[in-house]
């Protein structure tokens, strides 16, 4: 399975299962050439004793929608990993939906950049982050 | 408004190509001086270089006398800068808060292949107060 299929199979809820996103609830909302785009619809579970979603949730749609767009644009036997992040977080977020929006910056034979806007249901921007992540051939088929 | 470079723009010999509304192009002609034992242009000049520009596209949202400290300031080396060749950073302000400021900056080579990202924190000081205070 091609690495764009295999996301645009995550998409609708199936390929390889994916436990952490069932566990917060978030989801596959666009794929294409170099851009992914990571949705999740704020609940209290998302959120810390100060009432706002904790910084954790975001970073980790940020992080979900940076290392897919570099999917998009990696060999099919290849996929990658984190292994540096870094995330402004500029407003608070109480309720509605969150938009992860990550794209390629650039790739290089090991290492690969992207960087990620989320959104608020606004289109405000709520958190920037950027990474770098190490190509690995795919673990999976 | 054309601010008078630092002491340290001018030692390196920045240049503000152009500066307002949250956004500064500075150009850096890299020397001999700013090589690093791999032969390219030592990270630390990189880094000089993208937080002069983003401090100078935050500087040009702010009133004057207004201060702007970096508190935070993150690169990514993407391609080695090569010794000699003239550098461009095209910073731009993302976030402008009461209190802190977010910027991001791409710096490319002369044949425009991107060398390096960065983003920077601020903080938004008044005129007079104490910087130790941010």
């Amino acid at each position: 399975m091609s690495n764009l299929e295999l996301l645009r199979r995550g998409m609708v809820g199936e390929g390889p299962r994916a436990g952490w996103r069932e566990t917060i609830g978030a989801r596959i909302a666009e794929v294409e050439d170099g851009r992914v785009v990571v949705e999740l619809d704020v609940h209290a579970g998302h959120r810390h004793e100060g009432g706002v979603v904790q910084g954790g949730i975001i970073t980790q749609i940020a992080d979900a929608a940076m290392g897919m767009s570099l999917l998009t644009r990696q060999p099919d036997d290849q996929a990658n990993v984190t292994i540096e992040l870094k995330i402004n977080f500029l407003r608070p977020v109480v309720e509605g939906r969150l938009r992860a929006v990550g794209r390629v910056v650039e790739m290089r034979r090991t290492l690969l950049f992207s960087e990620a806007d989320v959104l608020d249901e606004q289109g405000r921007l709520v958190a920037r982050a950027s990474s770098t992540c190490l190509a690995v051939s795919r673990p999976w088929r | 408004m054309r601010r008078q470079p630092s002491p340290a723009q001018r030692w390196l010999g920045i240049e503000v190509r152009s500066r307002g509304g949250g956004e500064a192009v500075l150009e850096l002609c890299t020397r001999p001086e700013m090589q690093n034992s791999a032969e390219m242009v030592h990270g630390g000049f990189i880094a000089l270089l993208a937080d002069s520009a983003m401090g100078t596209a935050m500087g040009s949202l702010l009133p004057d006398g207004a201060r702007h400290p970096s508190f935070d300031l993150k690169v990514n080396f993407i391609a080695p800068g090569r010794i000699g060749e003239r550098l461009r950073a095209v910073a731009k302000v993302i976030h402008s808060g009461r209190r802190t400021g977010v910027a991001e900056c791409r710096l490319v080579g002369e044949d425009g292949r991107l060398v390096a990202t960065a983003t920077a924190t601020f903080a938004i000081l008044p005129p007079t107060s104490d910087p130790d205070e941010a």
